[in-house]
């Protein structure tokens, strides 16, 4: 037996916070990446409404007022905004993938250097690459298209329900279920990854199928080691939130105050996220515990086949 | 259900030994003592409620058969000519015959869904079947005694007529041609018997579960437009739309009765309604007027009778699982007197002139809902105390609130004479002003739908333009701003949120900016571009009409205008034209050009401030200053001028004058007034310090400049904003990528 879900995820912590280099790394490369974007918006802004004499009133603090001015006005609409985020979206996915490659690499290793993070994860790209073409549709078709069945049907209900708590309850459970499925497919998802990365002469398909069975034949173990990262990376995202909005921007300590909580939000979002994917990669994930012979006899079988 | 029908008409027949003035004048509304508004300067005097006549009176029995979701009612309408040339025809409203299939008009302009997203169900259709019609002129003023038998029958030369689209699938409105005529001041009595299907609900009327919302349920007579003193039809004010035939000349009678349409559904005449609702004795009964008598029947039924003079609709509902609640509004106690002393002295009048009526008030409301309960009934009475202030007392002796099950929230937020529906889901925090603003919105419809009995159809913005203003001046007199509370699959995202309050006239403007120019305030329901540019218009750039005539006016102009205006027209049906007068008599200054502008014509208010620069003039140094201009000295003895340079633009179609406060960097102030007319006016100035801004004065900016971003500019730039917005980017981005991060 390998380790218990609680001492994978605690390893994970405990190799995070020792080598800190690899979340440190995915959190730069990350800003350097949206920046272009938010100078972008704030010039726009600046150019739009800079010298208006609502201007010091908006550094304030978010004037939905006066955003929903902007957009109706300035012809910032819904689409401009679609178009430019799915652009961003795009080179997201990429870099995200490389990143993703770069930590399932390093993970567990002591004190990992920054050329040894960036050479890996460039090293697994185009192997993860390829594997996006089998795991984005595999999502949608698992995930998201019974996710928007469930959901609308659970909706329609809700909506007849005679009460409140009925429809509530109707609510929450499809949320949870479609939850649990995008849970369960993630994390055999994240378990091809580090087998992509980790084990590079396997073949893809093979890949495939042993991330499906290690996180669908004990789907309780596989949540209990998935959920807990996840669920404290919202949970924080929320907080800050919460924090973020309160801080106006009315000069400029108060934005450089702003400024910090954010980074300090990344930071912290981005060391969950290694601790994460760390904790998977001590799990075991994939030299497993067992199934493998099953496996190989399937592989052999489809190979006679074909 | 024929055996209930039975037992109906001897229920009916009890009653009939009581005689029934004596339950009608008990039942009349109390009246503010008239002519308070006399005092107010100006020749200020009221007629509408003494000059009052009833044109119509409704005798009806109900019977609800829950299985079938069917209505089955038989009754006497008793119509008076009240116009000035003989009527031979009669023209109803069927309105549940929109829910009959997908080809009305009500469906083609709602596409079968409703704004709060639920579907007509095909399968669960409605519809009204008249199944007896039959008229006989009433002998004088005597109350003949009616005989079915020899009435004359309507049904065989009954059309249906569609004068709004011409639709001929359309049988909402239905024409009935008499064989005698009705001479002005003679009466008819048509006695009838109908069939109402309820539709499965999605569109106000209709069931859910154990839950009845019967309304529009009876074939209701339409308006005959009465000629005026000089002979001539007496019109509503929109545009020349054919309501009932073409606008002939001279003294045609006319009908006013539209199709129900998507966006309106409520003009008739004021009557005296008497409905005996029979239901299963496991529902609970909510319904206009007050409740006169209850019995029992052995089968398990009951008869609840209802009775309300001077109302235009009678509506009803019947839950079973509802909680009913009794409570009041009492003068003596829900009326704070320095409010009340405060509004006397604004209108001019003593606060003995404000007296109030007690009211009973009956909430129905889900047992889930219990606790917003108080909630709801803090909003009536807080509504019964600011409208009767305001505008004169609630005259009516109850109101009925209902709360639905979510299920029925389509039939939720709805008006109906002494009736209303609130709504509420869980969970609903407080400070988010629900169930309380729609409770006072609702509420507010008693004045202005109710009480006034404006055209919905021809003029919808008289209904909830002013609904919206005046719910909104309560609002805020009783509970500040509500917090604008974004949500995420119905789950509110306060606390996190619970910083974003919007006042209720940020709300008006930001409504206002999704259709500042489409269409006009004031037009007919039916005919708007789409139902964004309806809601924009009718409710929320109308409620800025008012609220800029408010600040043109003055607010004591202004009150005394609209108590005026609603105490003259109670019970009675104005037009845009009569409110526009009330305004001008009381003002006494012509609104033509502003009614013109604002109201009648797609007209939007637009100033902008541009190019605003200032430079320092290059100087001279003094005469007696010498060569050497190195020092201080010399530098503060120097005169130093700045030339300040502005455009101001106008970019909307209205134009008003405007002033623009300009500041100085040493504090100073310059005020520049421009008449506003031409497309744009460059201001120069010349002073001893650098300007820092040009905007436009407060007081005289106008509440329907709905873009504000435009209406000042700074010298200096304010590069805060751009990186407060840049950094906020930032943030939401690096988290989009953190989360993308999660799943590739
Ligand atoms: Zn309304």
């Amino acid at each position: 037996m390998g380790p218990s879900a609680a001492e994978s995820l605690a390893a994970g912590l405990g190799w995070t916070l020792s080598s800190p280099g690899p979340a440190i790394w995915v959190v730069v490369v990350q800003a350097i990446l949206v920046l272009p974007w938010a100078f972008g918006a704030g010039w726009l802004a600046d150019d739009l409404f800079g010298r208006s004499v609502e201007a010091a009133r908006f550094a304030r603090s978010i004037d939905v007022v006066l955003v929903a001015e902007l957009f109706k006005t300035q012809a910032l609409g819904f689409h401009t905004w679609l178009v430019t985020l799915a652009g961003a979206g795009l080179v997201f996915v990429a870099t995200s993938t490389f990143l993703t490659g770069g930590l399932i690499a390093t993970a567990g290793a002591p004190r990992p250097s920054a050329r040894f993070f960036f050479a890996e994860g460039g090293r697994a790209l185009p192997r993860l690459l390829r594997l996006l073409g089998l795991s984005i549709p595999f999502f949608g078709l698992v995930v998201m298209l019974p996710g928007v069945v469930i959901l609308r049907a659970a909706d329609s209900w809700a909506e007849d329900a005679l009460s409140d708590g009925v429809g509530m309850a109707l609510r929450v459970s499809s949320v949870l279920l479609v939850a649990t499925i995008a849970a369960l497919t993630l994390a055999a998802i994240d378990a091809m990854k580090i087998q992509r990365v980790r084990k590079p002469d396997v073949r893809l398909w093979r890949v495939f199928r042993h991330g499906l069975a290690f996180a669908w034949t004990s789907p309780i173990r596989t949540l209990v080691l998935y959920l807990p990262y996840p669920c404290l990376l919202l949970g924080l995202v929320v907080a800050w939130a919460w924090v973020d909005v309160r801080i106006g921007r009315s000069g400029w300590a108060l934005w450089a105050l702003g400024l910090a909580w954010q980074q300090l939000g990344a930071v912290v979002r981005g060391l969950l996220r290694s601790a994460w994917v760390a904790s998977l990669v001590f799990h075991g994930w994939p030299e497993g515990h067992g199934h493998e012979a099953t496996l190989d006899t399937e592989a052999a079988n489809m190979k006679s086949e074909t | 259900m024929i055996a209930a029908l039975v037992l109906l008409t001897v229920a009916q027949a009890e009653m009939g030994e009581t005689p029934s003035s004596r339950a009608t004048v008990e039942l009349r509304p109390t009246f503010e003592p008239p002519l308070s508004l006399a005092e107010l300067r100006g020749p200020l005097t009221l007629s509408g409620a003494a000059n009052y006549e009833e044109t119509l009176s409704y005798d009806l029995e109900a019977l609800l058969e829950p299985d079938s979701a069917t209505v089955r009612g038989r009754g006497v309408v008793r119509w008076t000519n009240r116009g000035r040339v003989p009527v031979r025809e009669l023209w109803w409203h069927l309105y549940l015959n929109a829910f009959r299939n997908e080809r009305s008009t009500f469906m083609i302009e709602s596409k079968g869904m409703t704004r709060r997203g639920v579907r007509f169900d095909p399968r669960a259709p409605g519809s009204v079947e008249v199944t007896a019609l039959s008229a006989r002129l009433v002998d004088g003023a005597s109350a003949a005694k009616l005989d079915l038998t020899n009435g004359f029958d309507l049904l065989p030369a009954r059309t249906f007529e569609a004068p709004d689209d011409g639709n001929d699938e359309d049988r909402t409105v239905m024409k009935t041609p008499l064989p005698f005529s009705v001479a002005p001041g003679q009466a008819v009595d048509v006695s009838m018997s109908f069939v109402s299907k309820l539709p499965k609900l999605f569109a106000r009327a209709g069931y859910v579960g154990d839950f009845y919302m019967v309304a529009q349920w009876f074939p209701k007579l339409g308006v005959l437009d009465v000629a005026d003193a000089s002979g001539s039809p007496r019109m509503t004010d929109g545009p020349a739309v054919s309501a009932a035939g073409p606008l002939t000349e001279g003294l045609e009678p006319r009908w006013n009765c539209h199709q129900y349409h998507a966006n309106s559904e409520f003009f008739s005449d004021y009557g005296h309604y008497r409905v005996a609702i029979t239901v299963p004795d496991d529902y609970q009964v909510g319904a206009t007027g007050a409740r006169i008598a209850v019995r029992e029947h052995s089968d398990g039924m009951v008869t609840y009778v209802h009775e309300q003079a001077r109302v235009h609709d009678f509506a009803w509902v019947a839950d079973r699982r509802c909680l009913a609640i009794d409570d009041d509004f009492d003068p003596t106690r829900d009326v704070d007197a320095t409010k009340r002393a405060h509004v006397a002295q604004v209108l001019g009048l003593s606060p003995e002139d404000l007296g109030l009526s007690p009211v009973k008030i009956k909430l129905l409301i889900q047992p889930e809902h219990r606790a917003y309960a108080d909630r709801y009934l803090d909003a009536a009475r807080a509504a019964i105390q600011w409208f009767g202030l305001w505008y004169g007392a609630y005259p009516y002796p109850t109101l009925t609130i209902v709360d639905g099950p979510s299920a029925a929230r389509a039939a939720m937020g709805m008006e109906y004479p002494t009736l209303i529906t609130g709504g509420v889901t869980w969970p609903a925090l407080p400070g988010v002003g629900q169930p309380e603003s729609v409770t006072v919105h609702e509420f507010g419809h008693q004045y202005w739908y109710g009480l006034v009995g404006s055209n919905e159809f021809e003029e919808p913005w008289l209904d909830e333009g002013f609904t919206t203003f005046s719910t909104a001046k309560v609002l805020a007199e009783t509970y500040g701003a509500f917090a604008w509370v974004p949500k995420i699959g119905g789950v509110p995202l306060e606390p996190w949120f619970g910083g974003l309050r919007l006042s209720e006239e940020d709300k008006f403007r930001v409504m206002a900016l999704w259709a500042p120019d489409t269409d006009a305030v004031l037009r007919p329901a039916w005919l708007y571009r789409d139902a964004r540019s309806y809601t924009a218009n009718v409710y929320f750039r109308a409620a800025l009409v008012l609220s800029e005539l408010e600040r043109v006016l003055g607010d004591d102009v202004f009150a005394r205008a609209m108590r005026l205006y609603h105490l003259r027209w109670r019970y009675r049906h104005p037009s845009t034209h009569d409110f526009q007068h009330a305004l001008e008599e009381v003002s006494g200054q012509s609104l033509d050009a502003f009614f013109a502008n604002a109201v009648r014509s797609p007209g939007f208010v637009d100033y902008a401030i541009d190019d605003l620069t200032t430079r320092r003039r290059a100087t001279r140094p003094p005469a007696a200053s010498s060569f050497s201009s190195s020092s201080s000295s010399s530098s503060s003895s120097r005169v130093s001028l700045f030339d300040t340079s502005f455009v101001i633009e106008r970019r909307g179609n209205i134009a008003q004058a405007v002033s623009v406060d300009v500041a100085f960097e040493d504090g100073s102030r310059q005020s520049v007034t421009w008449d506003g007319r031409y497309r744009w006016h460059r201001v120069t100035l010349t002073s001893s310090s650098a300007a820092t801004s040009a905007r436009m004065a407060e007081a005289s900016l106008s509440k329907l400049d709905v873009r504000r971003v435009n209406d000042g500019q700074t010298t200096e730039r304010e590069w805060r904003a751009g990186a407060a917005v840049g950094t906020h980017v930032l943030a939401v981005l690096q988290v989009f990528a953190s989360l993308i991060g999660v799943l590739f």
